[in-house]
């Protein structure tokens, strides 16, 4: 479709594509009704519980089980024994689900138990006796790469590996399991040429994710030798896959069926206590229940990792940037944490998108440590190495004179060019970054509110974008119901935004009825959903969307041809429309969906004939990926090995006020606008709500947020003291979603589920720009601001 | 340990039953009289999602023991709902698009509604206080004070 | 959870619940609001522990003015404190702001002004305040009662000075003063949060407008709360204006301050001089 075309249908009046439709889960959310995976109960049912270790790095000498199993109301004890003798992983098969012989991080698992009652089960976890040797442990990215380090995995070049994004380790460095980096150009060349170079160095801290529904598992092992596993999860099809190869048991044995979700942000993509679960109920011959405290959800799930960037830039006295080099070291815990090994190594990169300097050198190292596994968390890569650039593009703007949206203009990937990675882009950069500094201005002038010592104003911007994994596929199934409400089977799980509803508006959009017309079979079940990959990347809108479109489409054609008989037409001059098959040059020719149905022959239902069912499937995914030497979609020779490499970028604009408080330290956010480039909104409601979400969960990350660590044992695993924003720190926050149509997306949509944590960037720039410092880490406690501000 | 028999008043009915000396309001409503609206988050007062009204006043029942509630009158938030009518609050919360993961809605819902059988006109200030005790992740409740408002609202058309 | 219950007993009478106290010795443990039972827990304090005594029902829910002083009922909770006007007179006002800075209105609600004491953490802000305006506690045992100084109630983080068979029945607090006031201010990280540092003070000046008495008291400071002396000494009988101000800004803290998890010895230091500014302005404000 040519631009002109796009741009035609996107403004056609749409029957409820961009309707801010009532979520379909707000009613039962509201009234207590919706059950999560935390309030699951079955019959005979045990409760689990996990044993972890208690220090950080050694070798497990001795464990006695004895007084725990004589408890009474226990009914299992498993140790590293117990379970199947092979490591498993997403992407690098590098942990046992229980420790067998050695212990990596205090939180990693070497016992589990079921009992009767949780109560039983915690004292029963508490009388296992643990004898360690300890190990010299490391809990620093760059420490952990010195010569003389501990090493944590000795064995890791025998360690299995997934067949896609397996980790490269093209060279020997201690503690190393996963590489990438990008070419482009020359970057000495470039640099020999600048006018100015700014070199410096970021770090970010550990983040939880803090979902406040903590993982929660009920699995069953069955009679025939199956697994049912009720779990709060964003991934059944993956939990699925990544359980199967943990228990060693063929993907078909196991069922995965996901109720509501009680938000995962990226923590929720891989398996935690399912597996223990499984193997409790298999040897007990009852469902185990295992719920994570709040303390083990920070100590015992993922984390967003600690990291630290090395930047250097070179630009032209008019602020090009000439050259941009990175290093950045990923503190990746002590395991490859589901896919967290690739987000941050292989998918941080895609933060380069946004920019095209002349020439690139990026290079991450994700280096094992004796700290909880890395995990994707809401915008993952990009929103980590952006705080670092956008710092950059400020600190440049200021030592070359230069206004720091005008420096950001000069340095865009334009539309329709190539972006650093030679992918076509499609995303217009300058109008998130323009919408957002107008919408700013605007609303600074309206008020009269100046600030007195000792709090001092800033302004901060940061232009970014939020790429989509690629390829993922999604799979939809749409089916004509007898009392013609079209009926979505979707493999889909709802953790909050909304999905559901979205994908019922494109349904209904598709066959023009009202939304009650339109019905969610199930939930997320991997028995009867299609396949879907996850509920990650801001992927859902534009993968299931475009698969139900397809479905949809394909639904309606059979509809018509079904209809053709009956109506006496040709099924090319029928269109399926309100309800009805409908004739295009005979508006009286027409049929009620329903009444496409034959009633029972002894009348007791009604029934289509010929195959039955008028049902339709789709799938959808975009073909994707690198050149692992480059990082590019070209070889070094300049050959095209891929068209892209991910599915599409979701570009934000953020300008923040900040005012700082000069004696303690204090930083009040006064304003925010956070503008996304939503490519065509399917609902705004839900489109803003993500924005708004997001851009909290910003502020939060900027100003407040950082797992503390002390010789590898956590300081803050509780709410206490690790500081999430609370509804009083929030400031007026402007979401705006502007319309640039994304060619392959459903109706020109992108998605927008990270993107407004990029906020997470602007605010360190418009500290910054108060205090006349600049800073260089995050999160931007009071403490650091005074610190900086006695240099 | 032995049992002990208690009465409670949930949701206006009278309840008897039988619960450890040890346990908390949260568990005995969530797994003795199935009213799993409550949630657990975090077991220590820290997240506000186990929030219930005993007495007119919000209060964490994942800390507050259950014999402590003994003849006491508690709300939850299934008890808003009743006879298939949203109460003010809860479609005040659709309403203001306050609804993500809903985790967090039923607690932040019963601070509302504590806050308003209190306070019927509460300033900003007091929207504040009253949501101290609740986080949210998907959106840290930036748009509970307008649920406050349009509650307030739906109120007055109610009584009008 | 690290305990165990016999049983919850919920005593009708002081009596009836001092015996208890006294038979079961060390295995019964006072729970009034019940807020810090899960941090008594997690410290494994509570072992040995088999029966908690609830003291909601002993009448101990009250404010009454009397002529030694106004006298706080151990189980009055921090919302009754916020929404009694008693609390916002001047010479109370510390109290009032300390309990409505309480994070959590969910445990405003519940949490208690004698639980406050009897936990001694030094960075709740209700015990603080407490110690600002010298406020005297009442302890009772079967073998008789006992009134001390708050501040002589806290031996360390969680370990107060007091005995198992004892119940804190009331807070005592002097009563209202002319030319006096009080204020409460804690420097967080949120909104709502727990104090990185705080500073209580009560302010008492004679006819001319010098000073006649000061206290100030540093939360978080110290692992109990910190009289900071140091403010009376250099204030005493003088005019407060800037250069005082200044002067004993240099001079506090006397102490080096305990490290936190959020904030170290350091930024303690620099921002206890800015928030004690902070608060003597407010409380003289208040005076005139």
């Amino acid at each position: 479709m040519n631009k002109q075309a796009l741009i035609e249908e996107i403004e056609k009046q749409y029957y409820i594509i961009g309707k801010p439709v009532e979520r379909i889960d707000a009613k039962p959310k509201v009234t207590g009704e919706a059950i999560y995976g935390y309030d699951l109960v079955f019959p005979k049912m045990l409760y689990g519980k996990i044993k972890h270790s208690s220090i950080p790095h050694g070798i497990i000498k001795r464990i006695d089980t004895s007084k725990a199993e004589s408890l009474p109301g226990v009914r299992a004890v498993i140790t590293g024994k117990d379970i199947p003798d092979h490591r498993y992983g997403l992407v690098l098969f590098d942990r046992y689900l229980i420790a067998k012989d050695r212990v990596r991080f205090i939180g990693e698992a070497v016992a589990a138990v079921a009992a009767d009652t949780p109560e039983i089960a915690e004292k029963a976890v508490n009388l296992i006796e643990v004898e360690y040797e300890e190990l010299p442990a490391v809990f620093d990215p760059e420490e952990a790469i010195k010569q003389d380090a501990p090493i944590l995995h000795p064995d890791l070049r025998k360690y299995g590996t997934s067949k896609v994004s397996a980790p490269w380790i093209p060279f020997d460095m201690p503690n190393l399991n996963n590489y990438r980096r990008v070419v482009f150009g020359n970057v000495e060349e470039s640099f020999k040429k600048s006018d100015v170079i700014v070199e410096n160095i970021y770090e970010t801290s550990m983040v939880q994710h803090a979902h406040l529904e903590p993982q929660s598992c009920v699995c069953i092992y069955n009679y025939d030798d199956t697994f049912t596993v009720y779990t709060s999860t964003q991934t059944p099809f993956r939990l699925r896959f990544e359980l199967s190869l943990a228990l060693n048991v063929p993907e078909n044995r196991i069922r995965v069926v996901s109720p509501y979700v009680g938000g995962g942000f990226g923590n929720k993509l891989t398996i935690y206590a399912e597996p223990i679960a499984c193997i409790l109920s298999k040897k007990t011959r009852r469902p185990v229940k295992i719920v994570l405290t709040r303390e083990e959800v920070f100590t015992f799930t993922t984390v967003r990792p600690p990291t630290r960037i090395y930047v250097k830039d070179g630009a032209s006295r008019d602020g090009k940037i000439l050259a941009r080099q990175v290093r950045f070291y990923i503190n990746g815990g002590a395991y490859s944490g589901g896919s967290g090994i690739a987000v941050y190594t292989y998918l941080a990169a895609q933060a380069l998108a946004t920019y095209k300097p002349e020439s690139v050198k990026f290079e991450a190292f994700s280096i094992y440590t004796n700290l909880p596994p890395q995990g994707p968390l809401r915008g993952v890569g990009p929103a980590i190495l952006d705080f670092a650039f956008e710092r950059q593009m400020d600190i440049l703007a200021k030592k070359l004179g230069l206004d720091p949206i005008e420096i950001r203009l000069r340095n865009i990937s334009k539309q329709g060019e190539e972006n650093i990675y030679g992918e076509i882009v499609d995303e217009d950069y300058s109008k998130v970054l323009l919408t957002a500094y107008d919408a700013l201005m605007k609303k600074i002038k309206e008020s009269n509110e100046e600030p007195t010592h000792p709090w001092k104003r800033g302004i901060g911007y940061a232009l970014s974008s939020k790429y989509s994994l690629a390829p993922t596929a999604s799979s939809a199934t749409v089916k004509l119901r007898e009392d013609g409400v079209i009926e979505v089977f979707i493999g889909s799980t709802e953790i909050g935004m909304g999905n559901y509803t979205a994908m019922q508006q494109i349904v209904a959009e598709e066959f023009q009825i009202p939304m009650e017309r339109v019905s969610i079979a199930a939930a997320a079940d991997t028995e009867f959903s299609p396949f879907d990959e996850a509920q990650m990347s801001s992927r859902t809108t534009v993968s299931l969307g475009n698969a139900l479109v397809l479905a949809c489409r394909k639904l309606k054609r059979k509809i018509a041809e079904y209809a053709a008989n009956k109506l006496n037409e040709d099924p090319d001059h029928l269109e399926v429309k309100e309800g009805f098959v409908v004739s295009k040059r005979n508006p009286d020719k027409k049929i009620r969906l329903e009444d496409l149905f034959a009633r029972g022959k002894i009348r007791t239902g009604t029934f289509l004939e010929g195959e039955g069912e008028l049902i339709a499937s789709a799938n959808w995914f975009i073909q994707a990926g690198i050149d692992k030497e480059t990082g590019r979609i070209y070889d070094k020779y300049g050959n095209k090995v891929f068209e892209r490499v991910v599915n599409f970028y979701t570009p934000t604009g953020v300008a923040s006020e900040v005012w700082v408080n000069v004696e303690t330290g204090h930083i009040k956010v006064k304003r925010l606008v956070t503008v996304v480039d939503a490519g065509k909104v399917i609902n705004p409601k839900l489109v803003e709500g993500q924005i708004i979400g997001g851009s909290a969960m910003g502020i939060s990350i900027a100003l407040f947020e950082g797992l503390q660590w002390q010789n590898g044992y956590a300081l803050n695993p509780n709410f206490a003291d690790y500081k999430l924003i609370q509804h009083a720190d929030l400031p007026e926050i402007i979401a705006i979603a502007t319309e640039t149509p994304l060619p392959h997306g459903p109706f020109g949509a992108r998605g927008v589920g990270e993107a407004g944590l990029l906020v997470s960037d602007a605010i360190p720039n418009a500290v910054s720009n108060a205090i006349g410092k600049e800073v260089k880490k995050i999160p931007l406690m009071p403490e650091y601001i005074l610190k900086l501000l006695a240099e | 340990m032995s049992k002990k028999q208690i009465k409670l008043i949930v949701n206006g009915k009278e309840e008897i039953i039988e619960v450890n000396p040890y346990e908390s309001l949260l568990k005995v409503l969530r797994e003795y009289l199935g009213l799993t609206g409550a949630k657990r988050g975090c077991d220590y007062g820290g997240c506000g999602v186990c929030t219930v009204v005993v007495n007119g006043k919000a209060v964490y029942s994942c800390m507050y023991p259950a014999i402590k509630a003994e003849g006491k009158e508690i709300t939850t938030v299934e008890g808003l709902y009743k006879n298939g009518k949203l109460h003010p609050v809860q479609k005040a919360f659709i309403d203001a698009n306050t609804v993500q993961c809903g985790y967090s809605i039923p607690g932040a819902i019963m601070s509302a509604y504590a806050l308003l059988l209190n306070n019927p006109n509460p300033s900003d200030e007091d929207i504040k206080e009253a949501f101290s005790g609740n986080l949210c992740r998907c959106s840290a409740g930036y748009y509970w004070p307008e649920a406050i408002k349009l509650a307030i609202k739906y109120m007055k058309q109610r009584e009008s | 959870m690290h305990y165990e219950l016999k049983d919850y007993i919920k005593p009708k009478t002081l009596e009836e619940a001092l015996k208890l106290l006294h038979d079961y010795k060390g295995a019964a443990k006072i729970i009034a609001g019940g807020t810090v039972i899960h941090e008594l827990s997690e410290r494994n304090l509570l072992e040995g522990v088999e029966y908690f005594v609830d003291i909601e029902n002993l009448g101990l829910n009250y404010v009454r003015i009397e002529k030694d002083g106004l006298h706080i009922g151990a189980t009055t909770t921090f919302n009754q404190i916020v929404n009694n006007s008693l609390f916002t007179k001047p010479s109370y006002y510390a109290l009032y702001l300390a309990a409505k800075g309480v994070s959590s209105y969910q445990v405003r609600n519940v949490a208690t002004i004698g639980g406050s004491v009897c936990s001694s953490i030094s960075f709740l802000d209700v015990p603080n305040a407490l110690v600002a305006l010298n406020a005297k506690a009442k302890l009772v045992s079967l073998n008789g009662e006992r009134i001390e100084n708050v501040e002589n109630l806290f031996l360390g983080m969680l370990n107060p000075n007091i005995s198992e068979d004892e119940i804190l029945t009331e807070i005592i607090l002097p009563l209202e003063e002319t030319k006096t006031a009080s204020y409460y201010m804690k420097l967080t990280e949120r909104a709502f949060d727990y104090a990185i540092v705080s500073v209580g003070i009560k302010v008492k000046l004679n006819e001319n407008g010098y000073v006649e008495n000061i206290r100030t008291v540093f939360g978080n400071v110290q692992p109990t709360p910190y009289i900071e002396n140091k403010v009376y000494e250099i204030a005493k009988g003088k005019y407060i204006n800037e250069d005082l101000i200044k002067k004993i800004m240099e001079e506090i803290p006397s102490v080096e301050p305990i490290d936190s998890i959020n904030a170290s010895a350091w930024y303690k230091k620099k921002v206890l001089k800015v928030l004690f500014r902070d608060a003597l302005k407010e409380t003289l404000e208040m005076i005139s």
